[in-house]
C-alpha cells in the first residue's frame, strides 16, 4: 500500500513538470499532502493519540488544507497570471525531471541499507530535486513557493525512510518554522506585487556588485 | 527553568512592543529587555545549573557567544533609538523592528545553547525569520528584493542542511542517532559506516549553514542584506548571527574531528575558507558601496576563520578570540555606517568625503575600528592571524600562507583607500550646504566596543583565556 502511495507521490512530480496551469499545480500540491499522510499513518508502528495529531497537524492538516488554500489566495488576490511561463518547454521539463528520478534511483540503490528502504529514498530525492529543478528553471515567484514546498515533501518523506525517532516536540517545532517561513513567503510576495507590476523574479536585478 | 523564563520574558516584551506603540513604553521595553538580557547572562556564568535542560546544555562555547551577545544587543538598541529618532520613524514601524530584534536575541541565545541538532536547526531558521523582517524594515525596492533573496535563498540552505543531518542517521553507527544531542553524540565513538553518506551530509551542512556563517558558497545574499539593512541590523548579521553560523559548523565539526575523515573534513573547511578569501578580495577592489565594503570584510574574516578551523592546533584558540574581538570591532563599524548615510545621503563612496571635519570623535574612531579590523598592531586581531597563519605553516601550508598574504594585502589597500576617502577627502558640496551635525555622545557606544576589543586583544584576561581553552579542548585532545 506504501509502495503505490509513493507511486503516486512520483507521478504526480511528472504532472506539476509538465503542467501549464498554476492551479493544477497547486491541486498536486494537495495530491502530495494526501499521499504524504497516508505514508505517515501507515508507516507509524504505534498509534498513540499524539504521535497521531502531529501527524494529522504535519501532513493532512498543514500539506493537503493550510498551503495550498494560502497559495490559491494568494493567486486570486493579486492577480497572478494563471499560465506558467518556463524557461524551458514542457517536453525539455519532463525529460530533466524523469533524468532526476532515475538519479535518485540509482543514488537510492548506492545508498539503501536495512535502514533506508529504496523505494522511500528515490522518492524522497526526487521530490527534493524536482522542487529545486522548479526554483531554477521557473520565473514566477509563486513557482518557486511550490518548488520550496515539493522540496519540503521530498524532505518529510526522506525523515519517514529514515525511520524518524524525533521526539515528537521537535518535530512540532520544524513544522511551525516551515510553516511560518511560507506564511511569510506570502506576506513578502504581496509586497513585492504591489511594487512591481508583474511577479517575475527578473525584476529582482538592483543589487549588485 | 531558567531558560524558559527567559523566553518568556522575551516573548512578553516582543508582543508588549508590538502592541503598545507609544515612545516612553518602547523605551521601558528596551531597558527592560537590556536588563533581562544581562541577568540571564551573569546567571549563566555563575548557575550554570540553571539553564541545563533536555535540549539545552551550557558549555564554554555557549557562554562565550552569549556574553558578546549581550553586549552587542546593549549597543544595537542604543543605536536602533538613535537611528528611529533621527529618521522620526513611525511608531507601527519601531514596533515591529523592536519586537522582532527582541525575538532574534532571544532565538540566538538559543541556538548557542541547544545541545540537540535539531533544535539547533530549528533556532537557525527561526533566526532567518526575525532577520528578514528587519532587514525589511525600510520598506523601499532594494529592502524587499534584498528581504526576498535573503530569505529564499537562507530557507533553501537550511533545508539543505536539514536533509544533511538526516542523512547523518544513516553515515554513522550511533544507533539511530536516537537523542540527537552533541553531548551525548561527543561521549561516544562514532564511527562512520557509509563514508560517501557521510561526505554528502557534511558538506550539505556547512554549505546550508554559510548563508549564517557569511562564507562561500551562499554569502552573497549575505552581502545584500547587509547593504540595505539599517546599521544596527547589519551589525547583528555580521557579528552575532555570523557566530551562530559558526557555532553551528563548529559543533558539526567537533563531532566528528576524532573519526576517519577528519582529516578530508579539514580539506572541505580549508578550501571553502580560501575561497572566501578569494571573493572577498575580488569584489572589496570593485565594490562601490560603503555598506557591502564592510560586509565583504566580514566574509574575509570568516574565511580566515574557516582556514584556522580547518590547520587546526594554536589555531582553534585564536579563531575563537578571533571572532570575539571582529564582532566588537565589526559592530562597532556597522554603526557608524547609519551616521554616514544619514549625513551623506547615499552609500556610495564617491558621494562621501570629509568625515573627519564633520565630526572629529567619529573621524577618530572610525580609524581606529579601521586599525583594530584589519589586524594592524595593537589590534588583537594582529596576533590571532599570526595563530593561524603560524598553524598554516606548522600544516605544511607554507604556499597557501603566501597567497593569503597577497590577498590579504589587496584588501588591505581596497579597504584603506575607501575609508580614507570617507574620511579625509574634502566634504562634498550638496553636504557642505546641510551642514550636518553629528553629536559626540552618539559614539559613545561604539568608543566602548572599541576599548573592549583592543583591551581583549592586548591583553586577555585570565578567565577569558581559560574558557575559549575549554572551548575548544575536546579537538585538541
Amino acid at each position: 500500500m506504501t509502495n503505490l502511495l509513493t507511486i503516486i507521490f512520483l507521478i504526480s512530480l511528472f504532472y506539476i513538470a509538465v503542467s501549464g496551469r498554476l492551479f493544477v499545480c497547486i491541486n498536486l500540491l494537495i495530491v502530495q499532502g494526501l499521499m504524504l499522510f497516508g505514508i505517515a499513518f501507515l508507516s507509524l508502528r504505534e498509534i498513540n493519540i499524539i504521535n497521531l495529531l502531529v501527524v494529522l497537524t504535519e501532513t493532512l492538516l498543514f500539506k493537503a488544507i493550510i498551503l495550498p488554500y494560502y497559495i490559491k489566495k494568494m493567486v486570486i488576490k493579486n492577480k497572478i497570471k494563471r499560465q506558467v511561463s518556463p524557461f524551458i518547454s514542457g517536453f525539455s521539463s519532463l525529460l530533466t525531471v524523469s533524468i532526476l528520478i532515475i538519479l535518485s534511483f540509482v543514488l537510492g540503490i548506492y545508498l539503501q541499507n536495512a535502514q533506508l528502504k529504496l523505494i522511500y529514498i528515490t522518492a524522497a530525492f526526487s521530490g527534493i530535486m524536482t522542487g529545486l529543478f522548479l526554483i531554477v528553471s521557473r520565473k514566477e515567484i509563486i513557482q518557486h513557493i511550490i518548488g520550496y514546498i515539493i522540496l519540503e515533501n521530498g524532505i518529510v518523506l526522506l525523515s519517514f525512510s529514515l525511520g524518524n525517532k524525533t521526539p515528537m516536540a521537535v518535530n512540532a517545532g520544524i513544522l511551525l518554522d516551515i510553516l511560518i517561513s511560507i506564511l511569510l513567503f506570502g506576506l513578502f510576495m504581496n509586497k513585492i506585487a504591489k511594487t512591481y507590476k508583474d511577479l517575475d523574479i527578473d525584476q529582482l536585478n538592483k543589487l549588485s556588485d | 527553568m531558567g531558560l524558559l523564563i527567559y523566553i518568556i520574558a522575551v516573548f512578553g516584551l516582543a508582543t508588549f512592543v508590538f502592541f503598545v506603540r507609544k515612545q516612553t513604553a518602547q523605551y521601558i521595553a528596551a531597558s527592560v529587555f537590556c536588563v533581562v538580557q544581562l541577568t540571564f547572562n551573569y546567571l549563566l556564568i555563575v548557575r550554570k545549573d540553571l539553564f541545563n535542560e533536555i535540549f539545552f546544555r551550557v558549555d564554554a562555547l555557549s557562554i562565550i557567544f552569549i556574553s558578546v551577545l549581550s553586549i552587542t544587543s546593549v549597543t544595537t538598541i542604543i543605536n536602533s533609538f538613535v537611528y528611529f529618532n533621527h529618521r522620526r520613524e513611525n511608531y507601527f514601524r519601531r514596533g515591529i523592528y523592536l519586537a522582532s530584534l527582541f525575538m532574534l536575541f532571544a532565538c540566538m541565545c538559543g541556538a548557542f545553547l541547544s545541545d540537540n541538532i535539531n533544535i539547533l536547526w530549528i533556532l537557525a531558521e527561526a533566526t532567518t525569520l526575525c532577520i528578514s523582517m528587519l532587514i525589511y524594515h525600510e520598506r523601499n525596492e532594494e529592502a524587499l528584493e534584498a528581504t526576498w533573496k535573503y530569505f529564499f535563498v537562507s530557507t533553501i540552505g537550511l533545508s539543505f542542511s536539514f536533509i544533511g543531518i538526516l542523512l547523518l542517521n544513516a553515515a554513522t553507527n550511533v544507533s539511530g542517532f536516537s537523542s540527537l544531542t552533541f553531548s551525548s553524540l561527543m561521549s561516544e565513538k562514532i564511527l562512520i559506516t557509509n563514508q560517501f553518506l557521510f561526505q554528502v551530509s557534511f558538506l550539505l551542512i556547512v554549505i546550508g549553514f554559510s548563508v549564517k556563517m557569511g562564507v562561500f558558497p551562499l554569502h552573497t545574499v549575505c552581502i545584500d542584506a547587509h547593504s540595505v539593512a539599517p546599521g544596527p541590523v547589519s551589525a547583528i548579521i555580521s557579528t552575532s548571527l555570523m557566530n551562530v553560523g559558526f557555532v553551528s559548523v563548529f559543533r558539526f565539526y567537533q563531532l566528528f574531528a576524532h573519526t576517519s575523515l577528519s582529516n578530508w573534513m579539514s580539506h572541505v573547511m580549508l578550501i571553502i575558507g580560501v575561497l572566501s578569501l578569494l571573493v572577498a578580495t575580488v569584489y572589496m577592489l570593485k565594490v562601490d558601496n560603503y555598506k557591502r565594503l564592510i560586509a565583504y570584510s566580514s566574509i574575509e574574516h570568516m574565511g580566515l576563520i574557516t582556514i584556522g578551523i580547518a590547520v587546526g592546533g594554536i589555531a582553534y584558540f585564536a579563531v575563537i578570540l578571533h571572532l570575539i574581538i571582529h564582532s566588537f570591532t565589526k559592530a562597532g563599524l556597522f554603526y557608524q555606517t547609519s551616521q554616514f548615510v544619514r549625513i551623506f545621503k547615499s552609500k556610495h563612496i564617491e558621494d562621501t568625503g570629509g568625515y573627519f571635519k564633520i565630526s572629529p570623535s567619529g573621524g577618530i574612531l572610525m580609524l581606529f575600528l579601521f586599525l583594530v579590523i584589519m589586524g594592524i598592531p595593537p589590534s588583537g586581531l594582529f596576533f590571532t592571524k599570526l595563530m593561524i597563519f603560524q598553524s598554516l605553516i606548522n600544516s605544511g601550508y607554507l604556499w597557501l600562507l603566501i597567497i593569503m598574504l597577497v590577498l590579504l594585502v589587496f584588501i588591505l589597500w581596497a579597504f584603506g583607500k575607501n575609508i580614507f576617502h570617507i574620511l579625509f577627502l574634502k566634504v562634498p558640496p550638496a553636504v557642505q550646504e546641510c551642514k550636518p551635525k553629528v553629536s559626540f555622545w552618539e559614539n559613545i557606544p561604539q568608543y566602548f566596543l572599541l576599548i573592549l576589543g583592543l583591551f581583549i586583544g592586548l591583553n586577555p584576561p585570565v578567565f577569558l583565556v581559560n574558557i575559549i581553552n575549554e572551548a575548544v579542548q575536546y579537538l585538541i585532545k
